[in-house]
């Protein structure tokens, strides 16, 4: 098991390394960092000054060299407008994002499991056609119309939610169901499909022919190895509700990372889009990492496979 | 129940989901094949010049409420403009991205899949490093960002996109391949001398073409819904282009007075989608005998 740790740790580390180049890289390849910051109406001279007090002139290698160095000491740089550290603009609003999308991933399985189980033991039923449907049009449906319904219906002609701000837990109650809503039908649909083929197992036969009750059987026999592509689901789709986030909270107008990262993409503030990216990119690495880890702590199975 | 029982009940309900499945897959191709000639003939079917702005005609509601009028059959917007000629236009944008976007990262990701799958041992720890580590970042975000310093067109959207979103293909591609790879017809193959790229594209890739197929679908859908959130955004389609996602942010302004506005384009998308995945899924169960997932 300690290997089987080590070996994906490193594989992990080296993900991350290569993500935060690839990011890097992409955002100052893209375009022209110094014109945008300077502005439409900036000469040519100011857009270089900018571009040598800012350190854009220097080889990219090296900028990314310098950034990986303080990244890695905590320091994000400062934001070119806020005049203030990326990380604390990021500490002050990390708690309402998480919360979020914590929440949603919270509502989305409570949801999800039951309902995907449910279809599995009864195909073709009427639940099980709900599910499908419903996994269906949550697809379907982009995150943004569906928030703007929500508050045109819930917030405007019932008038029983607030639709804009982070004041009130109630505040969260229609961001997090539409996150929760884009992250559903995926959940469902592998909770069905994957407790569908483990129902099909000889030793769930087994265990039914020993006259052990259907739900005990579910609980006992069949949850075990169905949750194992679930767990790792879940850490995927936390990574992209974090995403997400920036859809939601610019929509909701709450201010959490995601509107900032908007806002910073906006006006071109390009520490804090990487601290972003990068933030992003690693919370996504280590929820799977520690899918990883927790699948292969239920099947020994796996640690084998993989060494 | 005796066990033969079982096997003919559980058929039965076996056939009415595949029947069930089989006309979500026409539902979806027909409505597919129906946008598809709309946007083609746009210029025929519009009533208006979908750019053409009308001041004193602006925010019409649709011709079937309180104050609409014949000419303007979904009404007109906050500058006056035809509501109906700009969904129909609008149609232009979704599929150009979709189709596009699709063959674009289906090239890379089944490129990538192929040799992942087919070689294995270390050409495959790397192809699986770099499906990860796109796997890692937020497509999302970087798409936004890209595009912001890039500067928003069809074509940025495009490219973009189409660069980003393989990594589905990979992963399927690459698995479907390790399956086959080992297969008698590719063995023989190898045995008879033939070159890598020919058995992948001549042994291979006609047996995982179901897999790449029911991904396509997916991976358009999944494109036409990333360029209205980008567009709803403002970072994507510049105006005055008629996208639907760009006409949702237009009319978000005036939700509360015109619902219409955001319900129209966004219900537009919602149909599309929907019709998009529905092939895909029937195009994944009719090529699957178990017909299940």
């Amino acid at each position: 098991m300690a290997a089987y740790v080590r070996s994906k740790v490193i594989v992990s580390l080296l993900v991350l390394f290569t993500v935060s180049l690839v990011g890097f890289a992409l955002l100052h390849l893209s375009g022209d960092l110094a014109a945008t910051l300077a502005g439409e109406n900036a000469s040519a001279e100011q857009i270089a000054e900018l571009r040598h007090t800012m350190g854009l002139d220097r080889p990219l290698l090296a900028q990314y060299a310098s950034w990986l160095a303080d990244a890695a000491r905590g320091d994000f740089g400062l934001s070119f407008f806020a005049r203030e550290s990326v990380l604390t603009m990021f500490l002050a609003r990390i708690g309402t994002t998480a919360i979020l999308a914590v929440s949603a991933l919270i509502l989305a399985i409570a949801v999800s499991l039951p309902l995907g189980m449910l279809a599995a033991v009864r195909p073709n039923s009427w639940l099980d056609w709900m599910v499908s449907g419903v996994a269906l049009s949550g697809q379907a449906l982009p995150g943004f119309f569906l928030a703007l319904m929500m508050i045109s219906f819930f917030g405007v002609t019932l008038r029983w939610l607030p639709i804009s701000g982070s004041a009130t837990p109630l505040h969260y109650v229609m961001p997090v169901v539409v996150l929760a809503i884009g992250a559903i039908p995926a959940l469902m649909r592998l909770t069905r499909s994957g407790m569908m083929e483990v129902l099909e197992q000889d030793y769930i036969r087994t265990a039914r022919s020993k006259g052990i009750s259907s739900l005990r059987v579910m609980w006992k026999h069949a949850m075990r190895n169905a949750i194992l592509p679930i767990i790792s689901l879940s850490a995927v789709q936390l990574g992209t509700l974090l995403g997400g986030s920036v859809i939601v909270e610019s929509v909701f107008a709450i201010d959490g990372i995601g509107l900032l990262t908007y806002r910073s993409i906006q006006r071109g503030d390009f520490p804090v889009v990487q601290a972003m990216l990068m933030f992003v990119s690693a919370s996504y690495i280590i929820l799977t990492l520690l899918a990883d880890v927790i699948n292969a702590w239920l099947d020994p199975r796996l640690r084998q496979k993989s060494q | 129940m005796t066990g033969l029982d079982t096997t003919v009940t559980a058929n039965r309900f076996l056939r009415v989901r595949r029947g069930l499945r089989h006309a979500g897959f026409v539902l979806g191709a027909a409505v597919l094949l129906l946008t598809i000639a709309v946007a083609l003939l746009a210029p025929l079917l519009a009533p208006h010049d979908p750019l053409a702005q009308n001041l004193s005609i602006r925010l019409l509601p649709p011709a079937w409420m309180e104050g609409g009028r014949p000419d303007h059959l979904l009404g007109t917007d906050h500058l006056g403009r035809d509501y109906l000629s700009r969904l129909i236009y609008g149609s232009r944008i979704s599929l150009i991205v979709g189709f596009s976007t699709m063959l674009i990262s289906g090239v890379i990701g089944s490129t990538l899949g192929f040799i992942g799958g087919y070689f294995g041992g270390r050409v495959d720890s790397f192809v699986t490093y770099i499906i990860n580590c796109r796997l890692s970042m937020p497509g999302l975000l970087v798409a936004l960002a890209v595009i912001s310093l890039v500067g928003g067109s069809l074509f940025t959207m495009i490219m973009v996109l189409g660069l980003l979103f393989w990594d589905r293909y990979a992963v399927v591609v690459r698995t479907a391949t390790q399956q086959i790879r080992n297969a008698d017809f590719v063995s023989a193959a190898r045995v008879a001398g033939a070159s890598a790229p020919w058995i992948i594209w001549n042994e291979i890739r006609p047996n995982v073409l179901h897999h790449i197929l029911v991904i396509a679908t997916l991976e358009m859908a999944m494109a036409i819904l990333s360029e209205a959130s980008l567009s709803f955004l403002g970072l994507g389609i510049p105006a005055p282009t008629p996208s639907w996602g760009l006409m949702i942010a237009e009319g978000r302004q005036h939700l509360f007075a015109k619902p219409f506005l955001v319900w129209i384009p966004g219900i537009a998308i919602f149909i599309l989608v929907l019709a998009t995945n529905l092939l895909g899924d029937g195009l994944r169960d009719l090529s699957q005998p178990e017909g299940r997932r």
